[in-house]
């Protein structure tokens, strides 16, 4: 048996301009329940705080706060501030959109990274993104602290925290 | 087990709001493309019949379902069908009430498998199972080739 | 453990390209029927399918399963759908695999189908609900980020060049050239990698595999019926399956520790204990070419670290001691999400039978090992085959 001649050929971009199609956007909106955990979570970012879950058997301090400890599977223990501050574990300097849409020459470049927050357990990371900084200065280990909104801005929502500098 | 601390006052649950903001072109596909071009340039509907077992398919397939063959004939079946069930809807999809019912019907075609569903414009008192049905199509300059070529079925 | 064997007995692929005329069942016919007749089987002859497909937003078509279904034979059949996000490819012959082995059949189809195309304004936006949508959504997300992150710590931790890394995507799409459902095959070289649009730094545009419509399926067998259909069966010898958490900001990303556990409950079961040595032709997961090393790493086909410096001596070549993605992997021939992965899975199909054409490594290879990975670094799916 040999696969050699497979079916089907691609449309080039003028013959799929040119073939019958159908539109359609939809119209899917969401609300999507905190829940118990992310709930806190979300509380304390309005609050200007970074709230974790605590797990006795584990002696974990997880992020972002959860309602169960998913390695042991109990119930979390309590849940405790962790401090705003935080080592960058890895970064990325991004010139496209969700979409895939370019950045525009003259827009600043976005830097997720991922920050391990000080006071959680090691490798307890969350996403985030850099601000305040030359990109060529971004390395790995570099020490940051969180840029909150004015508290009469804040919601209860992760961009609370604008972004994280380097510190 | 259960939690041990959970949002006790109802008014402190919280939510957050986004969308899936992604839209879609879907292509017609190789058989869909074939019906709708016709139904365009020709103004009829055409099924697919499976040269192997014989089976009529609309809205046609490049293959037959019953017994996987590829299928590569197709054959106008006009505009002419029977009405196999209808309902009256009061509400769009979304739940927002019409300003008028639309009565919509299936209608299928003589010894073809499949059907068309489409709005139907018939007289309450003539909605009967069974009767005999016509598409009422758009002028062929206005038709784009899509299921809005056809604007409803009507009574023969 | 009281398993049937079973047996790859036929395959069937169709192009990999941007943007297809066809509907995704049309695809799937294209892939199943072909499949079918490679193994002398007809429809009636398939006692179950099962399908697998990525996410519903691709094809913007929900319970993408149902709508697929008369394309992939499976009307009033035992069919099911199965989805784990990029790891779909090589879940789909496992999830045929336990029909089979089970004994609740003898004979399974296995398809696989994606139509990316219908997505606007680019496949890459359906991602941006994959993530948290309250943690992280509001960030506005790429795909790209979770990469680009992952590519950075993998380099960083062992003190790799943009070069180490692109060496592979060379390879893969060169490779592709000689692959007839390929999309992009290319005979690109280290600098045309090197100074491709950077997307997210550190990773540039030809270090991705690109968006695809494309179908894939082979046919299961049980070993009696094997026998029967082919003198060439190929043995599903071992499965593995392995998820990690989606908060992917609480591990280490340097290694894939899911894959590595999948790939060792798939070792187990096929009797490998050294499958740096006993593996002869690998085809790992490669959405972006750094991924293809660190897969290598997990699948434990070589020490941690060492992926890219045995790339660069020409190991992972097809002439080399251990050819990885012979095919051209996703970065050559498409990534068409589920279907990709089940290329993976007929490519060492083929190879192991000496069918690979073109492509064919040297050596009369009788074991291999294919692996997809998906979702938020969470999934590694594994099977080993055996001649």
């Amino acid at each position: 048996m040999k696969i050699d001649n497979v079916p089907m050929k691609g449309l080039s971009s003028e013959e799929y301009e040119k073939a019958l199609k159908i539109t359609w956007k939809p119209n899917l909106h969401y609300t999507w329940d905190n829940g118990i955990g992310i709930g806190k979570y979300l509380q304390s970012l309005k609050e200007g705080k970074i709230l974790a879950s605590y797990c006795e058997k584990c002696e974990r301090i997880m992020l972002p706060a959860r309602a169960f400890c998913e390695m042991c599977f109990r119930p979390t223990d309590k849940y405790v501030p962790v401090k705003d501050t935080g080592t960058v574990n890895t970064f990325a300097i991004c010139h496209v959109n969700w979409d895939a849409s370019r950045l525009k020459p003259d827009e600043p470049r976005h830097i997720p990274a991922v920050i391990e927050i000080d006071g959680a357990s090691s490798g307890q990371g969350i996403m985030h993104l850099l601000g305040n900084v030359d990109p060529a200065k971004v390395h790995i280990g570099m020490k940051v602290k969180a840029v909150w909104k004015p508290a009469t801005e804040r919601e209860g929502s992760i961009t609370d925290i604008l972004f994280f500098e380097p510190y | 087990m259960s939690f041990k601390e959970i949002i006790q006052l109802n008014t402190q649950l919280g939510y957050f709001e986004g969308q899936i903001p992604v839209n879609y072109q879907y292509t017609l596909g190789v058989a869909g493309n074939k019906f709708f071009e016709t139904l365009k340039q020709k103004g009829e509907f055409i099924a697919s019949i499976c040269s192997h077992c014989g089976v009529k398919t609309i809205y046609p397939l490049i293959y037959c379902e019953e017994c996987f063959n590829p299928i590569e004939t197709y054959a106008s079946v006009g505009l002419e069908g029977n009405l196999y069930s209808f309902t009256k809807c009061y509400r769009d999809y979304q739940g927002n009430t019409y300003d008028e019912p639309h009565v919509i019907g299936l209608i299928k075609f003589d010894g073809i498998k499949g059907g068309i569903i489409h709005r139907l414009n018939i007289d309450e008192k003539d909605l009967k199972l069974g009767i005999r049905v016509k598409a009422k199509l758009k002028p062929i300059k206005e038709r784009t080739g899509s299921l809005d070529d056809i604007i409803c079925f009507e009574k023969v | 453990m009281g398993f049937r064997k079973v047996a790859i007995v036929g395959a069937g692929i169709t192009k990999f390209v941007r943007r297809a005329q066809e509907t995704g069942p049309e695809m799937s016919y294209l892939a199943s029927k072909m499949a079918l007749d490679q193994a002398g089987l007809k429809l009636k002859d398939v006692e179950m399918v099962t399908l697998g497909t990525a996410p519903d937003a691709f094809d913007g078509v929900h319970m993408k399963g149902e709508y697929l279904l008369s394309g992939a034979g499976g009307n009033n059949k035992p069919y099911i759908r199965n989805f784990v996000g990029g790891g779909t490819g090589v879940f789909a012959p496992i999830h045929g695999w336990m029909h089979v082995a089970s004994g609740a059949c003898d004979i399974c189809l296995v398809v696989c189908s994606e139509k990316m195309s219908s997505c606007h304004p680019h496949p890459q936006g359906a991602f941006l609900t994959i993530f948290d949508h309250t943690t992280e959504q509001p960030l506005k997300p790429t795909l790209i980020w979770i990469f680009a992150l992952e590519m950075r710590r993998y380099m960083e931790t062992y003190g790799l060049t943009k070069a180490d890394v692109a060496r592979v995507a060379v390879k893969n799409k060169n490779n592709a050239l000689d692959h007839p459902s390929a999309q992009v095959a290319e005979a690109v070289t280290l600098e045309d990698v090197l100074n491709s649009e950077v997307l997210a730094e550190p990773v540039h545009r030809l270090d991705i595999s690109p968006a695809s419509d494309g179908a894939a399926a082979v046919v299961l067998a049980s070993e009696d019926v094997a026998k029967r259909l082919t003198d060439k069966p190929v043995w599903i010898d071992g499965v593995g399956w392995n998820l990690d958490t989606a908060y992917w900001a609480t591990k280490d990303l340097y290694y894939p520790r899911y894959v590595e556990k999948a790939a060792r409950m798939a070792y187990e079961m096929a009797g490998i204990t050294e499958p740096h040595k006993e593996i002869q032709v690998a085809e790992p997961y490669d959405p972006f070419d750094y991924k293809e090393l660190h897969h290598m790493e997990g699948l434990l086909l070589c020490e941690r670290g060492e992926a890219a410096r045995l790339t660069a001596e020409g190991y992972t070549a097809r002439t080399g001691n251990l050819p990885t993605c012979p095919s051209g992997g996703a970065l050559g021939v498409g990534n068409p999400i589920s279907a990709t992965g089940l290329m993976k899975v007929i490519e060492i199909f083929l190879q192991l039978r000496g069918e690979a054409g073109k492509r064919q490594i040297p050596g009369k290879p009788r074991v291999g090992v294919a692996q997809a990975w998906g979702d938020l670094m969470q999934v590694g799916t594994v099977i080993v085959l055996r001649r």
